[in-house]
């Protein structure tokens, strides 16, 4: 995952905001390095981060793959299909053409980090403007470590590669430590 | 000929201690040349 950000795509309205979404949904863009991992894995983690099966309660949080070329759209139906045979169930998940993205608001990028005083505050005095700290590969790792994603072994492996210093380190192994037992 | 040494002096003077200045996160100096893109939602 090289970075990651939040936006709103899927509908017609021109220019949604979070307040005025139209017929919009909330979505998340990655950017990745194909060498180091596949759309395909991508879709495998997709698949088991949520229920497909399950309706969705409105456009806004409907669950969907957004594909934005034909090998995508043939690997996502297919990883689809695998997943209804595994779990003997109608998937409801969409599978969708790629429309304009629109960027979700600044406040809303990486949102436990932003949430963290102490290591935002390190963050924002590395990167001053908003559109450096949201296309940050560090700062997208930091926000899934908060949420207590990834494992201690990858955060001991590549705090030093964060950008944090020794006091942000400590804060951030504590705070994963928490957030991995589910005490976030 | 002071005025100029000033002059010179005040551009080449360091703005502010370089080891005071936030340092780009290792991680994020060598991204990589070609990457692709995915878009999801997950309710």
């Amino acid at each position: 995952m090289v970075r990651t950000r939040v936006g709103y795509t899927g509908g017609t309205k021109k220019n949604p905001t979070y307040h005025n979404l139209g017929d919009h949904t909330e979505s998340i863009q990655i950017d990745y390095d194909p060498a180091q991992i596949s759309y395909e894995k991508l879709l495998e983690v997709f698949w088991q981060s949520h229920d497909p099966c399950r309706p969705a309660y409105s456009r806004q949080y409907m669950t969907a793959v957004f594909y934005h070329n034909a090998a995508q759209k043939k690997l996502a139906e297919q990883t689809r299909d695998r997943e209804a045979a595994k779990r003997g169930k109608k998937i409801v998940t969409a599978i969708l053409p790629l429309s304009e993205f629109y960027l979700a608001e600044d406040y809303h990028q990486k949102y436990y980090l932003r949430q963290t005083r102490e290591l935002m505050k390190e963050y924002s005095a590395i990167y001053p403007r908003a559109q450096d700290f949201m296309n940050s590969t560090a700062a997208a790792r930091v926000n899934g470590y908060i949420d207590g994603k990834g494992t201690a072994e990858g955060l001991a492996k590549e705090i030093d590669q964060l950008g944090l210093s020794p006091e942000g380190q400590r804060r951030l192994q504590e705070i994963f430590k928490q957030a991995s037992k589910g005490g976030r | 000929m002071k005025r100029f040494v000033y002059s010179v002096l005040a551009l080449t003077a360091p703005l502010e201690n370089a080891a005071d200045r936030p340092v780009i996160p290792p991680l994020d100096r060598n991204p990589p040349a070609k990457t692709e893109t995915a878009t999801f939602a997950v309710g």
